[in-house]
């Protein structure tokens, strides 16, 4: 459906998008994730056409949008790809329907569908993102949450095959964001339509796409389904992104062993060698505790001796921080686990749920 | 009941006692909130006086006779004259320049903040060089440039510049660097996600421009031309040299001849202030709705990003070609002719001949020529001094207004801002009346001309100081009393820091427009008090011309000078007002 090719976009001497590819299933909800900075939006941007890429290849439906090798680049407006805006954009001066007809208005002339057909298409679009009784009213006079929804009403109007996303709910506060999160992916998953979604929050990314990309300085370090980004991080980078703190070093000693610092850990090796160096990888809420004196209680495999330094109460969980060694680990255990600070505890890490990464 | 008793009578005491603190800490209260209000009330009845008091004097002369209320000197005023075609030419000319300035400063600004016209940095600057020129000057510079037989360009450009069309043009020229800087700033504080979101919705270039960018200009395209017809019915210099030559009148040239000729008639000039003075006073009326209007405009939606430049193509050299052509006329031409008046010995039309008669003189004469030196130490003493005094108090006027919790404040912003309708003929005129026959010797001295400007530029003052004022957060004064500071540790350490930088840029605002000022200051200076600007008009009624244009060299390259400090200090100062 969407193909990009070697796309390359320096600024300066800064390279934002190097030589990346990718393609994008039809139907499919495509995050490209990753921190500020890691050419994410410019890749967007260049899909839009309102960044011109130095190098490579766009294609959208078998339609090439821009080739640099045969010096082609549709304009942004002639490519008709249906675009939210991270701050959305909102014409001040245009109503709801006026906005949302818009983009009907002004294409090519003999492509604009006739008026009664615009009215029909507006009202359900509008009925879709549940704006239906607003069309009168201002961007200034819409909630938060319904700007969000009329931002989508103007991109999804003319049905475009591609639906380009640039940060959409950054700007919205937590509960809205959550809300507008499963709106999205309803709206996407019933329509169909092929997106490209961009953002910096691994929460979004995991809940909304088909397929989630992680991008570090311009190339793409991984790409997955949300499970397999979440469970199986291919780096370290990805590991850390995806907001695992608990992240071991060590070596393969022999098959389903590893060596780190605090003795050896029993973990799937999957053929590696020993002497591999290896990135031990376990998710807070995977870690068990339990509390053991130094004396008198002995440790099960796979455990390790540990201090609670610190402790969060989340409401649904707890967070313990236990200092194991000289490094500091975070189990997220069920709001009936809540070991006060100091005391010295057992944590495990169940042989199943460790990953390793090559170092 | 006796058990109770001590008890009864200790709550009792209790009660006293807390009543005792009440009423001291009310007290103190009370000393507290006198010891607030004192500043407050002072300031009050300061920008009363400055404001209301000229006006008061003004209106009681035009609409009196023999000391008893009479619209018959109104009546009398426009039935010599007729105010049927004097109204008709003071709004043909405000609407003509107006539009002029407006067509050539809103090109410019667009061509130079969204297009890749080439130089485009140099072009604004250059644009901006008739802004510090004097309105005397300039119009002297194309008389020296266009009249009839004298003129240098009087072959190439046969527009005669003494009548409707000559003032027209010239007035649109000198205001057009203000169109510029307005819709400049409008232009650039747009958000291009705007843009792009028409783009990426199917509109090709030409309709984002017509469907997006101009309805999101078009706010600040109607504040700007209400400012710019507001400035061209006050205008006195254009008119008086253009117009009254060529027998074409309006409001302001009709007061001036009231009070030029011999008896000076100031009941006649005063009645043909009134109509200006509605007229202004409607016009800032309106740009106030305006302004409350265009909120609604306000763009929703967090981080934008700046609007893209759009790429000219093959327009890009024609309209480069436009762009110095305009520089050339509007910029080079005038200060070309007075530079080269200002190195002969006599005026005459310029040639390539008269270059061998080139000399210094006129420039000597500046400092030789007691009139003119004087009047160069009396413009710097009055423009430095009230533009110091101007900053000064309207920090602490603004400080009041801003952070006080006074009911009435907006009465003060109000009798601040009441100048800005006043045009400065007609304050002239209102001080006029109320120093002539003033106790205190205030007439005939610098101090008129002192009150003169202060009123004046008050208001200026107030927006460079409020707007800072806006723009550093209470919170980090009140950090700064939480961390212990004295309120006036906290002024001086953490606030006036803050604000300097904005106020020195409102400083040297009022110092340049001090140094231009001419209306006011030409009905208010008597021998010995003349400032530069009053030197430059009577010396140009002596016919003296080319001394008048070396003291306009060096006038202008002073001007040019603190313009651009003021620059250098504004961009410094984070979204600098206007």
């Amino acid at each position: 459906m969407l193909s990009v090719a070697g796309l390359t976009k320096r600024f300066g001497s800064v390279v934002a998008v190097d030589d990346l590819s990718f393609e994008v299933e039809a139907g499919h909800l495509y995050t490209l994730l990753g921190p500020s900075g890691c050419g994410k939006s410019t890749t967007l941007r260049s899909i839009a056409g309102l960044e011109h890429p130095d190098a490579g290849r766009i294609e959208v439906a078998a339609r090439v949008l821009f080739s640099s090798a045969d010096r082609v680049s549709i304009p942004a407006h002639a490519r008709r790809l249906g675009m939210v805006f991270q701050s959305y954009g909102l014409w001040p001066h245009l109503s709801v329907e006026r906005t949302v007809s818009f983009p009907l208005e002004v294409g090519p002339r003999r492509g604009r569908p006739p008026r009664e057909e615009v009215r029909r298409r507006v009202e359900r679009v509008l009925a879709v993102v549940q704006l239906s009784g607003l069309e009168d009213r201002r961007p200034a006079e819409l909630s938060g949450g319904q700007q969000q929804r009329l931002a989508l009403a103007r991109a999804l109007v003319m049905e475009p095959p591609l639906l380009l996303m640039d940060e959409p709910l950054s700007n919205l506060d937590a509960q809205l964001r959550e809300d507008m999160r499963l709106e999205v992916k309803r709206l996407q998953r019933e329509l169909g339509v092929t997106s490209v979604y961009v953002t910096h929050d691994q929460a979004e990314a995991l809940a909304l796409s088909n397929r989630v990309a992680v991008m570090r300085d311009g190339r793409i370090e991984q790409v997955g389904r949300p499970r397999e980004i979440y469970e199986r991080p291919g780096s370290r980078f990805v590991a850390e992104f995806m907001g695992n703190p608990n992240l071991i070093a060590g070596t393969v000693e022999s098959d389903g062993i590893v060596a780190t610092a605090h003795g050896p850990l029993r973990a799937e090796t999957s053929g590696r060698r020993p002497g591999a160096r290896v990135v031990l990888a376990v998710h807070p809420e995977r870690l068990t505790l339990r509390e053991a004196a130094p004396e008198g209680d002995p440790l099960h495999p796979n455990e390790l001796r540990g201090t609670v330094v610190n402790r969060a109460f989340h409401g649904d969980t707890v967070e313990h921080v236990i200092r194991v060694g000289s490094q500091e680990l975070r189990a997220r255990c069920d709001s009936s686990t809540s070991i006060p600070q100091g005391t010295e505890v057992a944590v495990g890490l169940p042989p199943e749920s460790c990953r390793l990464i090559d170092d | 009941m006796a058990p109770d008793a001590p008890h009864g009578r200790g709550a009792a005491m209790i009660t006293a006692a807390r009543q005792q603190i009440a009423c001291r800490g009310l007290e103190a209260l009370r000393r507290a909130r006198i010891a607030e209000r004192a500043p407050f009330a002072a300031v009050l009845v300061l920008v009363a006086y400055l404001a209301l008091v000229p006006l008061g004097y003004l209106l009681w002369h035009a609409l009196s006779a023999g000391g008893s209320l009479s619209i018959e000197p109104i009546r009398a005023a426009f039935r010599r004259t007729g105010i049927g075609s004097m109204a008709v030419s003071s709004l043909v000319f405000a609407l003509g320049s107006s539009g002029v300035a407006l067509v050539c400063g809103t090109s410019l600004a667009f061509l130079t903040v969204r297009t890749d016209l080439p130089l485009r940095r140099v072009v604004f600057a250059a644009a901006l060089v008739p802004l510090i020129v004097p309105g005397v000057l300039y119009t002297i510079a194309w008389i020296f440039l266009a009249s009839p037989r004298t003129g240098a360009l009087e072959s190439v450009l046969p527009v005669d510049p003494f009548g409707m069309t000559g003032m027209i043009l010239v007035e649109g020229l000198h205001l057009a660097p203000l169109v510029l800087l307005l819709m400049a700033a409008a232009l650039r504080s747009m958000d291009g996600t705007l843009e792009e979101a028409a783009l990426m919705s199917g509109a090709g270039r030409l309709a984002v421009l017509r469907r997006v960018t101009l309805p999101l200009a078009r706010p600040a395209l109607y504040a700007t031309l209400l400012v710019m017809v507001l400035r061209a019915l006050e205008s006195f210099e254009v008119p008086a040299l253009l117009g009254i030559p060529a027998g074409t009148w309006v409001f302001t040239s009709r007061i001036w001849q009231a009070l030029d000729g011999f008896p000076a008639d100031q009941g006649r000039a005063a009645s043909y202030s009134l109509p200006l003075l509605a007229v202004t006073l409607i016009g800032v009326f309106l740009y106030s709705r305006l302004g409350r209007r265009s909120a609604r405009y306000e763009v929703v939606g967090g981080r934008g990003t700046p609007p893209a430049r759009l790429a000219l193509g093959r327009w890009r050299l024609p309209l480069a070609a436009l762009t110095w052509a305009y520089l050339l006329l509007a910029v080079a031409a005038p200060l070309g002719a007075l530079l080269y008046a200002s190195g002969q010995p006599f005026f005459s039309k310029p040639t390539l001949h008269g270059l061998s008669r080139i000399t210094g003189s006129n420039y000597s004469a500046i400092f030789s020529d007691g009139a003119t030196a004087r009047a160069f130490g009396n413009s710097l003493l009055l423009s430095v001094g009230t533009a110091t005094a101007v900053t000064l108090v309207m920090a602490a006027v603004a400080w009041l207004v801003v952070r006080g919790r006074f009911r009435g404040r907006w009465l003060i912003d109000a009798l601040v801002s009441l100048p800005l309708v006043i045009p400065g003929l007609v304050l002239g005129l209102a001080l006029l009346f109320v120093y002539v026959r003033f106790p205190v010797p205030i007439y005939g001295t610098l101090w008129i001309l002192f009150i003169a400007y202060f009123t004046r530029f008050m208001p200026y003052g107030m927006r460079y100081a409020a707007a800072a004022m806006h723009q550093v957060s209470e919170d980090v004064e009140e950090a700064a009393r939480t961390s212990g500071a004295t309120a006036f540790q906290s002024f001086r350490r953490i606030m006036l820091p803050l604000l300097l930088p904005a106020l020195a840029a409102g400083w040297l605002y009022v110092v340049i427009a001090a140094m231009r000022e001419l209306s006011a200051s030409l009905l208010l200076y008597s021998p010995g008090s003349e400032v530069v600007s009053v030197r430059i008009f009577t010396l140009y009624s002596g016919g003296e011309l080319t001394q008048l244009a070396a003291l306009g060299i060096v006038m202008t390259t002073l001007l040019a000078a603190l313009g651009v400090a003021a620059w250098r200090v504004a961009v410094r100062v984070r979204g600098w007002p206007g």
